[in-house]
């Protein structure tokens, strides 16, 4: 829990600068947490998205230019989205296929 | 017997060693031969396709964790570095990471190569969300995700050392 927590900590300093990716969190799941499947890739990403939510990160369309943020429904509703297009990708997500990214809430 | 996936074979085993060769030009597998007249086995192509993506991997991480230490300074986590030197620094040294990758995409706000037999992806993006250069690094086992390029006037945190 504490290794989760620090880790959690990372990402919220690394979005005062830069975008933090969905596939940022999927690597360190299994670099860190001992993630072997991408099911197991998926549940621990979602218990960290969780968490980056409650804390104020918000996830968005991103590629090199603008952020989007996906219309704010909840946390709920935006893990279920992940998880639905973890599942349809069958993989990881990476930084070809990021799914999404976070950013600090726009409000 | 016809085998006739022999000259895909044949193909993919000819642009696998270019792909080691601009790699790794000393790497052992380059002196492996086919049998002379014949395809190479699919076993003999999984051997070398193997051994391309370990050598992509690991020009990657000489590269950018050196002895296993991250280059530069610890950014906001051991997983990210910053460099000096803005965008010229940055572009060098993606100009090294993709030597032997294949381009994905690319656009005036990034681009992204991935790596040879699915060994991962980097992107050079020139603006990251504060402004300054960033290099990313989606390669399972490199567990140095992302580069930060600041500009000198910037100044740099504390070092990884």
């Amino acid at each position: 829990m504490v290794a989760l927590d620090r880790f959690i900590n990372e990402c919220l300093e690394e979005s005062k600068v830069d975008y933090v990716g969905l596939w940022q969190i999927a690597q360190t799941t299994r670099e860190r947490f001992g993630a072997y499947t991408t099911e197991d890739a998926r549940e621990l990403s979602l218990k960290v998205v969780r968490r980056l939510y409650e804390k104020g990160l918000r996830p968005g369309d991103y590629w090199g230019s603008d952020f989007n943020y996906w219309p704010d429904e909840g946390c709920q509703a935006a893990l279920d989205r992940i998880e639905r297009e973890w599942i349809e990708a069958g993989a990881d997500p990476n930084l070809a296929e990021p799914i999404c990214w976070f950013a600090p809430h726009p409000g | 017997m016809l085998d006739r996936l022999a000259p895909v074979r044949q193909a993919q085993w000819d642009a696998a060693m270019a792909t080691l060769r601009e790699i790794d030009p000393g790497n052992p597998n380059l002196t492996e031969v086919a049998t002379p007249g014949s395809a190479p086995s699919q076993a003999a192509l999984d051997r070398l396709e193997a051994a391309v993506k370990a050598a992509a991997i690991r020009r990657v991480a000489d590269r950018v964790m050196p002895g296993g230490v991250p280059i530069g300074v610890v950014g906001s986590s051991p997983d990210i570095a910053v460099l000096p030197g803005g965008e010229k620094a940055a572009t060098e040294l993606f100009s090294y990471l993709q030597v032997g990758t294949k381009p994905y995409d690319s656009d005036s706000s990034k681009t992204i190569v991935q790596l040879p037999q699915n060994g991962g992806f980097l992107t050079l993006r020139p603006r990251s969300r504060s402004g300054a250069p960033a290099i990313d690094i989606n390669v399972l086992g490199i567990t140095l995700k992302r580069i930060h390029f600041r500009w000198e006037r910037d100044g740099c945190p504390r070092p990884f050392h």
